[in-house]
């Protein structure tokens, strides 16, 4: 379990103060999949820089392992360390070193014999699906495979926690699944907490289980994931997810959209939200067939995040004012949540 | 050219060999750890002292702004000191290894340099000690740059030997300028330069080997 409380971190540049995490609180369970999103300059990696203190925060604690790593001494720092593993965009292995040499790195900090190092680096590789690439370098492998190693090498460690920088910010986005395909698969086996950082939204849908949001070093929502694609709380929140559910209505239509009806040809614009079972029902159908009111279907979208449906869909209802409210409320008692948008002229 | 003359050469061909392996030694010896120091006391480095670090600095600068010329006799309370005699080719050594310290010190700092900072990280997030980053992730990443830097430090010591004949150090500059110079015999000038260049020439080729060799 990693805990922060009251973290801040204020960076001194040419004397000028820049406040890069304000009064963070955050509370990550153990063997979840945590992620921490935001654009670039929010303070996504001072914050997971924070959890291994490679950036020490100016105020708070950061609880790990039930140690608070901001009161411990250099030596225990680092024994603490050996336990929280961390990758990283760029990958950061030893080029002049084999694949076999750079796994075994954190055996040979703990000192480890030879036969325990062998072993457990054999063990490792075979995890990640390279055993036969032991004497390779890493200037002969493939971003997907380099980061794979640099997995195998945090893990060869025995770390309780796994810390991802942009770990798959470098690589393409057949690689990027299977890197994720990896992580979700060493969390279940080895019951690794996982916290990672990214911009990408689609990181955040395949793999985690709760997101937190985070904008000019503040976390401004945090929820489970569907929670968080069904129905985001901030304006962040929405663009972010919307732009990953490709829910965008064209310009053409939204430049339409008035927010009152100005005229008695003006229909109003629905957007629904569907979660889990309600997304599996024939709403839609059953609406048309007791109403008899013509909806037209302007754009729609459905995904499967953590394989729950998730889907959005913007209908535009040829419906009076009085009709309209029992729609809504027809949408309400079958679990969708309902936005008037505006209405189009 | 008279055997006696022969003799002479392949002496003096010793005298330089001999003088400039020491004092690469010694040179490396004080040098490498020189350079870790320098490197790693940096602010922002894994052994931040920045006071020491500038302190340190100044006396690598001071010393590298020393001609050689200069500093042959300059130092010679110090190597009468050390090896008991201010002439000869031992004595030569100590001030061809305190000339190439400074020297050396500065490549290995910028060998160390290059190495990924993202890389000095990761080992941090190890749980790896100072030390333990110098000598799993630093000297290693930076070996072949170390090599190249050595190679550089022991063919300019070639060259600072050519000096070395003014407290007596003898060698193949001390022959050329004696020979060459002073008696005008063009055939020993000559055979002195063909001799250095091909030592220069070997050092090189093998550096470069070795250079390669841990670069992967």
């Amino acid at each position: 379990m990693i805990e922060l409380i009251n973290v801040s971190k204020t960076y001194f540049s040419r004397k000028r103060a820049i406040q890069a995490l304000d009064q963070i609180n955050l509370t990550i369970q153990a063997n979840e999949i945590f992620g921490i999103i935001g654009q670039s300059g929010a303070g996504k990696s001072t914050l997971l820089r924070c959890m291994n203190l490679l950036d020490r925060p100016t105020n708070g604690q950061v609880i790990v392992n039930d140690q608070d790593l901001t009161q411990l001494s250099p030596l225990q720092l680092r024994q603490a360390r050996h336990r929280i593993g961390m990758i990283f965009q760029h990958f950061n292995l030893l080029h002049s070193q084999t694949v076999y040499q750079n796994v075994a790195l954190p055996l040979k900090l703990l000192g480890q014999d030879k036969t325990t190092i062998a072993r457990k680096v054999q063990a490792m590789l075979e995890v990640v699906g390279l055993a036969d690439y032991q004497h390779r370098y890493p200037a002969q492998l493939s971003g997907g495979q380099k980061q794979r190693i640099a997995i195998a090498r945090t893990l060869a460690g025995d770390p309780s926690v796994l810390l991802c920088d942009e770990a798959t910010s470098a690589l393409d986005p057949r690689t990027t699944l299977d890197i994720l395909e990896l992580l979700r698969r060493i969390n279940q086996q080895l019951q690794l907490t996982i916290v990672l950082i990214t911009h990408e939204m689609d990181v955040m849908k395949t793999i985690c289980d709760r997101v937190a949001i985070l904008d000019q070093g503040h976390i401004i929502e945090q929820a489970d994931v569907v929670t968080l694609f069904s129905q985001p709380q901030t304006e962040l929140g929405q663009l972010l997810t919307h732009a990953c559910l490709q829910h965008e209505l064209p310009v053409s239509l939204s430049q339409r959209i008035k927010p009152t009806p100005q005229s008695s040809t003006a229909y109003p614009l629905l957007q629904l939200y569907f979660v889990g079972e309600s997304a599996t029902k024939p709403i839609m159908a059953q609406l048309i067939q007791q109403t008899k009111l013509p909806i037209n279907i302007v754009q729609a979208n459905m995904e499967y995040i953590k394989q729950q449906p998730i889907g959005v869909m913007t209908i535009e209802v040829r419906a009076q004012p009085v009709e309209l409210e029992n729609i809504i409320r027809y949408f309400n008692e079958q679990g969708l949540t309902v936005e008037l948008i505006g209405y189009v002229h | 050219m008279s055997i006696n003359l022969l003799t002479e050469l392949g002496f003096a061909t010793w005298q330089t060999l001999y003088m400039v392996g020491v004092a690469s030694g010694i040179a490396v010896i004080i040098g490498l750890p020189l350079g870790i120091i320098l490197f790693t006391t940096r602010s922002g480095g894994i052994l931040a002292k920045p006071a020491f670090n500038k302190l340190l600095g100044s006396m690598v600068n001071a010393l590298r702004s020393i001609p050689f010329i200069i500093l042959l006799v300059a130092i010679i309370p110090f190597t009468r000191w050390v090896v008991g005699t201010s002439i000869g080719a031992t004595a030569a050594i100590i001030p061809l290894a305190v000339g190439a310290i400074p020297f050396l010190a500065r490549i290995i700092e910028n060998a160390l340099e290059e190495v990924s900072k993202g890389l000095i990280e990761a080992g941090q997030a190890m749980g790896a000690s100072a030390l333990q980053i110098i000598r799993y992730i630093l000297l290693p990443e930076a070996l072949s740059g170390i090599i190249n830097g050595i190679t550089v430090t022991v063919i300019t010591l070639v060259s600072y030997s050519a000096m070395a004949g003014v407290v007596g150090g003898g060698g193949l500059g001390d022959l050329a300028i004696r020979y060459g110079y002073q008696r005008f015999d063009a055939m020993v000038m000559l055979t002195t330069i063909v001799i250095l260049i091909v030592i220069v020439q070997l050092m090189q080729m093998f550096g470069d080997y070795l250079a390669k060799r841990v670069n992967h």
